[in-house]
């Protein structure tokens, strides 16, 4: 049975956010590890994260407007429900750690710059032991999607290479093909 | 030999209600080529020197009354007019003080160890 396709701006959206999300873990686990590099690489960190935070925004919409396509029918109802919750979990995270370190960033009364003379407002009160907290749970919500992340690539490789049933090539492949 | 762990705190609280203490602010106006990425380079003896102002300290205020708790020095929070150089210390010392920063934020605040005036309530 042919496995459907996810529309065009779905596919977009997922690899351009895959890249960047890719690029801020790596960043994040970079910068808290650095000292000369630390300062540009926090530069790229905050309006990425920014960008992110606007990209799932619109990648949430663009789901509900175009949902999901259906899941092969044979696959077993508890990888229906893993695939289900990973998914669910990886949007909660990609709405969750950027919104986290921007409150964090408020908290601490940092300026929030984003580039130049472009900065936001803070979304938090400022306050000692808000700030200390929001940046434990930044740096957890962050592993936790870097766990989710490799959860969710394993699967798409089990798709891919082991049942070969057209999930991974419904969001993988490039060519159009006609709808089942 | 003192037996007293904050004697550099009082001595400066005693300075400072005795009379306000001052810095001068001098400026040494770089030429081109001159080393900005490396501290450790002097710049030639000959390079102007401005002086821009004196920083006068006429009280002082501890954790209890002041903010120096919960502020993160951070020499790259600049204000408009204000560019980094490329010394790779700022980055370094923004690095090391925003972890210092997070720790002290997180732990249970204390009364001041500190205490800044003569009564311990004003200055």
């Amino acid at each position: 049975m042919a496995q459907e396709q996810f529309p065009l701006s779905s596919r977009i959206l997922h690899w351009t956010m895959a890249v960047m999300i890719l690029t801020m873990l790596f960043i994040g686990i970079g910068m808290v590890a650095s000292l000369e590099d630390y300062h540009w690489l926090v530069s790229i960190h905050k309006p990425l994260g920014i960008a992110v935070l606007i990209m799932v925004a619109i990648r949430l919409i663009n789901r509900l407007i175009h949902p999901a396509p259906p899941l092969p029918a044979e696959l077993p109802a508890l990888e229906r429900v893993a695939i289900t919750a990973s998914i669910i979990t990886l949007y909660v995270l990609m709405f969750a750690l950027p919104l986290v370190g921007w409150a964090m960033l408020s908290a601490a009364g940092y300026p929030i710059v984003l580039y130049g003379p472009l900065s936001l407002p803070p979304i938090a009160p400022q306050s000692p032991m808000l700030y200390a907290v929001l940046r434990t749970t930044h740096t957890v919500l962050a592993f936790m999607l870097f766990a989710t992340f490799i959860g969710h690539f394993s699967g798409a490789m089990m798709h891919a290479l082991i049942f070969r049933d057209g999930v991974f090539e419904s969001m993988a492949s490039w060519k159009s093909r006609s709808r089942a | 030999m003192t037996t007293n762990k904050n004697y550099l705190f009082d001595n400066l609280i005693t300075r400072i209600h005795s009379g306000p203490v001052q810095w001068r602010l001098n400026v040494t106006l770089g030429q081109p080529g001159d080393p900005t990425n490396d501290a450790t380079l002097p710049w030639p003896a000959d390079r102007q020197h401005i002086d821009v102002g004196t920083l006068t300290i006429d009280h002082i205020e501890g954790e209890a009354e002041g903010a120096c708790r919960d502020v993160n020095f951070d020499p790259l929070v600049l204000p408009d007019g204000i560019e980094p150089s490329d010394d790779p210390l700022l980055s370094a010392r923004s690095a090391v003080y925003s972890q210092s920063f997070t720790r002290r934020e997180g732990e249970t605040k204390s009364p001041s160890a500190v205490i800044t005036s003569d009564d311990g309530k004003g200055r």
